[in-house]
């Protein structure tokens, strides 16, 4: 399988992790991944300032894909969602398409929505199937339960081929477990981030991360799974910044990409999947797998 | 002290609905089943998108683009998965803050990521982070380069890319209440 | 000799309906002036009683032979005029109407001029029309003096009961084993409090025992032909397994019944037998065997009900049986059925044991249902400490999956289920109702609604967005008060969704069968949702009750009643006159090849062998004109154009397109 990769804004300046690993694990699942040469953002966190902005952003990008003639992988459940509304409004609403391609043409670009956009989530569960997965596994990661966060993006609105049900997904779930873990229900387990309000409430933001990791910790999980940077950036990245926020030193969470926990059954090592760049405690997991396997 | 109500002059509900997307406040009966769900709602006294709809109906614009309220919503999308009638919150909201861009009232950090764009594509430049566990004492940096990562993605025709973004008015911050 | 064309046009006001954008005495005057028209007048409202006279003297004195009326639309008056005409000795349909306040006058309010120069053009095809239309006698039939009743609800039930008592005779055809509908599964009705089945049963058994109702439980209905006064229809009769004139309801067959399963009318919160009544009062009270689940039918064993049966009444050879009936009207009383709650999504109905709909309320708090009276929660039977209730579940909901309108009764329904809680419970059972708006409408409703709010039931203006579960089976939802400006938690041991109402299954296809049609929400479409609610556009065939639209049981008993009434008058008449506004057919154009007969639904036409001459026998299609509706569908098919419609011909149709032209 090829597949166009789109890496969005905050995983190549920042959340590297995630970019380590995928690049990492995806070719040893049979997916080869061609970089989209001249991307940009996606434009979806700039919604607000100028809608025909976001756009013009994501249409180039869906046009650039087209012109590789390959379906676009998203790691991003923003950038992926931001590419479905695209389409739905465009097909909505031709004279703004048609408005986009006016820009595009200067570029030599050209939007059509021939491009098929996937997710992670998706490949992973439906294209490459858990059965595979759980093939590729070469250490198991018995006894250990992880809390599965989707991100909002990944499942709302319905409607706009979002990957999984948004009142009662599974597919993150059955990800884990082919792994050989757990993956519980919690009451929590579809809260929100609230990531894309940072940039205007940093406070109020903290207090929604907070709570949700410490919800996870209080239920007994060992880490928790993500899908999205800009989840992972607060969970992860903003872990000890929102512990000072809130004023509680008690939690403390691993948190990791599903494809970094992907590779680490996979028997692949930890520098090579970027889990020495995350800041939460994920050496933790190391140490109780090596418990679980005697290693 | 009472608020006055604008006399029904289409102006603002019209901008609001020029803008680009699927909102559509006039069909809201104020169940505030958007409210009820919404994750910003449950730690924030003042966001309650069931009232800003309500608001914008009412064309009380001075309690909406002048004000900070209007740039907390998380973008969740939960209230346009949940609204029964169709009202799709969350875009009125992206719509108000369009408006409210176009009169210089925008948190600083979107502009910031703008000009940002209209530079290099993307909002912000390479990060050097901190290597957690590090050994004893010492503070190392990484970034893209040092990560071995291939290169950044950037518009090939740059100078085209950012007359495009321009042309849209993007990233530009006028006066305040123009 | 061609009689001299003397025709007379008449321009309404409507009062300002139409004068407000057409200038009426400008049309009048353009019309005198039109060839052949003797008289040419306008007047605020030619429908009232001076304009319909002045249209009865002109007959007279002027000596007119066509009359042209403009004015509305003629859904609205053109029986009206009609009437007038022929009143002044005039054929009726030497009437013509020119529609000039539906088709003008209104949607062309902000442009007068340009109305006014339509109504005149509308004028002047009108007069090209009436110039050559000619006078047609309608054809009377005789009403056969009974009634097809389908569905056995309350709906039913009181029609049958009207129509029986009236003196015709009724067929009740019900295809569930019992008759009875969702009242029979409610608990107490509001606002009287009246237990829904201690109302009901008495009459189920009067429709038992009336000599002039047919009942055909365990029924269906299978074909219509015909026309009013006149259908023929078949039943198919379901076997029950069991011989309805030997049973005599003991239930020793039960008893012995191995296999249990759940019960459709306690919506499978109770179980019953493979052998079974739906439930104790079934009317008619016999058992009927469900074949799907019987042991002898699915493996070949068992067969204890026959052996035990005194009444040896277990009959395992039983067919289906189809039924005739020869009936004059049909009643149309389908009900409802509840909106699938797992479509809303959000709530978890399906997935969470304690969220439950309002009708399997109704059988937890009923003292005859499957929890005997004892209000349980369904996970565990204990009593809850919190019961919340939650409105509008799937109904005034846009999205893909709800439907757009009020069911009318949830919210007496949620104010009375949270009365008998606060009546059994008091202070030891939180009540909370969720809602968007509270519509208690009806009489004695407010009262009742201000009683409860005296109970302490929260009342709570807002809708939760989801519920979620808790391990021991406790649900837990935030919902934002409007009026308390505050965002609640609420933790439940049971929630009620006030789900809405969908037409009964099955609808669909019985439109189909009956050549009725639907409105776009589903149920059976009224003539006029103000004048003829009862009646759809089908002569002789009414709807009653909720199969027209969800109601209450008060509203469903008056409509049911004003459908028994329109029957009953339609049938006391003894005969109907049929609108002769039929195909006609020419037979030296018709070459029988039967494209009309495909076509048409109503199979009113006919291929047939006639002889024109003694010599020669040729095919022809030929109308029968009590079932043809006048649609003009055969006409169009109708590859050698032989077929015209009466009062609708090619030539007069041509000439109005002329004369807009």
């Amino acid at each position: 399988m090829k597949l166009a990769l789109f890496l969005g804004c905050v995983i190549p300046t920042e959340q590297y992790a995630y970019e380590v690993s995928v690049r990492e694990v995806f070719p040893k699942l049979g997916i080869e991944l061609i970089d989209i040469k001249g991307a940009s953002c996606c434009g979806c966190p700039l919604r607000g300032i100028n809608a025909l902005g976001w756009a013009y952003l994501s249409a180039r990008d869906l046009a650039l894909a087209e012109k590789m003639n390959l379906d676009v992988l998203t790691l991003c459940n923003s950038c992926h969602l931001s590419f479905f509304e695209i389409k739905n409004l465009f097909d909505e609403k031709p004279e703004v398409k048609d408005k986009i391609n006016l820009l595009l043409e200067k570029e030599g670009l050209r939007y059509d929505g021939n491009v098929k956009v996937k997710h992670v989530l998706d490949v992973l569960h439906d294209d490459v199937g858990v059965d595979k997965i759980a093939k590729a596994v070469k250490r198991p990661l018995k006894g250990l339960n992880f809390a599965a966060h989707y991100g909002c993006h990944a499942l709302m609105p319905s409607g706009t081929g979002r990957i999984d049900d948004s009142c009662n997904p599974h597919k993150l779930e059955a990800l884990i477990e082919a792994l050989g873990a757990q993956s519980e229900d919690y009451l929590e387990r579809l809260d929100c981030c609230g990531g894309l309000a940072a940039t205007a409430a940093e406070k109020m933001v903290a207090k929604m991360a907070w709570s949700k990791l410490k919800a996870v910790q209080d239920h007994g999980f060992d880490g928790m799974t993500t899908l999205c940077p800009f989840c992972t950036k607060m969970f992860d990245a903003k872990q000890e910044v929102i512990k000072k926020v809130v004023g509680d030193e008690t939690v403390s969470l691993p948190v990791l990409y599903y494809v970094q926990l992907l590779g680490l059954a996979m028997g692949i090592k930890e520098e090579k999947l970027g889990l020495d760049l995350n800041l939460s405690p994920v050496d933790r997991l190391f140490e109780k797998l090596e418990g679980a396997n005697g290693k | 002290m009472a608020t006055g109500l604008e006399s029904v002059k289409p102006k603002f509900l019209d901008e609001l609905r020029s803008i680009f997307g699927g909102q559509q406040p006039n069909y809201c009966y104020q169940c505030a089943k958007c409210t009820s769900g919404c994750p910003v709602a449950k730690f924030s006294e003042d966001f309650r998108p069931h009232q800003i709809v309500n608001k914008t109906l009412l064309k009380l614009e001075q309690q909406l683009i002048p004000q900070e309220v209007i740039w907390i919503c998380a973008a969740c999308h939960k209230c346009i998965e949940r609204c029964p009638q169709k009202v799709s919150p969350y875009e009125v909201i992206e719509a108000l803050r369009n408006m409210a861009s176009a009169k210089g009232f925008v948190p600083a950090g979107y502009l910031t990521m703008a000009k940002s764009i209209i530079k290099t594509g993307l909002i912000q430049p390479i990060r050097r982070c901190r290597r957690p566990r590090a050994a004893e004492g010492k503070i190392v940096f990484y970034d893209r380069n040092t990560l071995n990562l291939p290169p950044l993605p950037m518009p090939e025709k740059l100078e085209i890319f950012a007359s495009n973004l321009q042309q849209i008015g993007f990233g530009e911050k006028p006066k305040k209440g123009v | 000799m061609k009689e001299e064309l003397r025709i007379g046009v008449y321009v309404c006001h409507c009062g300002l309906n139409i004068a407000a954008s057409v200038d009426c005495k400008a049309v009048a005057e353009y019309a005198s002036k039109l060839p052949d028209v003797v008289v040419a007048k306008d007047y605020a409202y030619m429908c009232s009683e001076p304009g319909q006279n002045m249209i009865k003297e002109d007959i007279k004195n002027e000596k007119l032979n066509r009359v042209v009326v403009a004015s509305c639309s003629p859904r609205m008056h053109e029986p009206t005029f009609r009437t007038a005409v022929q009143e002044a000795g005039l054929n009726p349909y030497l009437f013509e109407m020119a529609n000039i306040r539906e088709l003008c006058s209104w949607p062309h309010e902000k442009e007068p001029e340009k109305a006014t120069e339509k109504a005149k053009e509308l004028v002047r095809m009108a007069v090209a029309k009436a110039r050559l239309i000619e006078p047609l006698e309608p054809r009377t039939v005789g009403i056969k003096p009974s009634a097809l009743i389908i569905g056995g609800g309350v709906a039913g039930i009181w029609a049958s009961l009207k129509l029986a008592s009236s003196g015709f005779h009724v067929y009740l055809i019900e295809r569930e084993p019992t008759i009875g509908g969702h009242m029979a599964q409610l608990d107490k009705t509001f606002p009287t409090l009246d237990c829904s089945a201690c109302i009901l049963t008495p009459m189920m058994v009067d429709v038992s025992r009336h000599p002039n109702i047919t009942l055909l439980a365990y029924s269906e209905l299978k074909e219509v032909e015909g026309y009013v006064g006149n259908f023929k229809v078949k039943v198919l009769r379901k076997p029950r397994y069991v011989d309805e004139n030997k049973c005599i309801g003991c239930g020793t067959c039960a008893t012995k019944c191995p296999v249990k399963v759940p019960n459709e009318f306690e919506l499978g919160l109770g179980t019953r037998k493979a052998i079974y009544v739906s439930f104790p009062q079934s009317v008619p009270l016999k058992y009927t065997i469900d074949r799907d689940h019987c042991l002898y039918f699915q493996k070949g064993v068992c067969r204890l009900c026959e052996r035990f049966c005194e009444a040896k009444a277990v009959d395992f050879t039983q067919e289906p049986k189809e039924v005739e009936l020869e009936v004059g009207t049909i009643i149309v009383a389908t009900g409802y059925d509840m909106y699938d709650a797992t479509k809303a999504k959000e709530y978890g109905y399906g997935r969470y044991k304690n969220v439950v709909t309002a009708l399997e309320f109704e059988r937890i708090t009923n003292a005859a249902g499957p929890f005997h009276g004892k209000i349980a929660r369904p996970s565990n039977g204990k009593k809850p400490k919190r019961v919340s209730f939650i409105l509008c579940v799937g109904s005034r909901d846009e999205r893909a999956d709800g439907i757009d309108y009020c069911c009318r009764f949830g919210c007496t329904a949620a104010i009375k289920q949270a009365y008998i809680l606060k009546n059994k419970f008091g202070e030891d059972v939180d009540v909370d109702i969720c809602y968007i708006d509270i519509r208690t409408f009806g009489k004695g409703q407010e009262e009742f609604y201000r009683k409860v709010r005296n109970m302490g039931v929260n009342f709570i203006h807002g809708k939760p967005s989801e519920i979620r579960e808790l391990p021991d089976g406790s649900l837990v939802f935030d919902v934002f008060d409007t009026a308390a400006n505050t965002l609640l938690n609420i933790k439940a041991d049971i929630v009620v969704l006030m789900t809405g109402v969908v037409p009964s299954k099955g609808a669909k296809e019985l439109a189909e069968i009956l050549k009725v049609p639907l409105s776009s929400d589903g149920f059976f479409m009224e003539a006029h949702p103000k004048l003829h609610p009862v009646e759809t556009v089908t002569e002789g065939i009414f709807v009653a009750g909720t199969a027209q639209g969800s109601k209450d049981i008060t509203d469903t008993v008056s409509h049911a009643g004003n459908a028994a009434a329109v029957a009953g008058t339609l049938m006391s008449q003894g005969e109907v006159k049929i609108e002769p506004i039929t195909a006609l057919v020419d037979g030296d154009l018709c070459r029988g090849c039967g494209k009309c007969e495909e076509v048409c639904e109503f199979n009113a036409i006919r291929v047939e062998e006639v002889q024109p001459f003694t010599w020669t026998r040729v095919l022809n299609a030929k109308v029968n004109e009590a079932l043809c509706r006048g649609c003009g569908v055969c006409a169009v098919a109708c590859p050698t154009g032989a077929i015209t419609m009466k009062h609708f011909t090619d030539k007069q149709v041509m000439a109005m397109i002329k004369a807009a032209t």
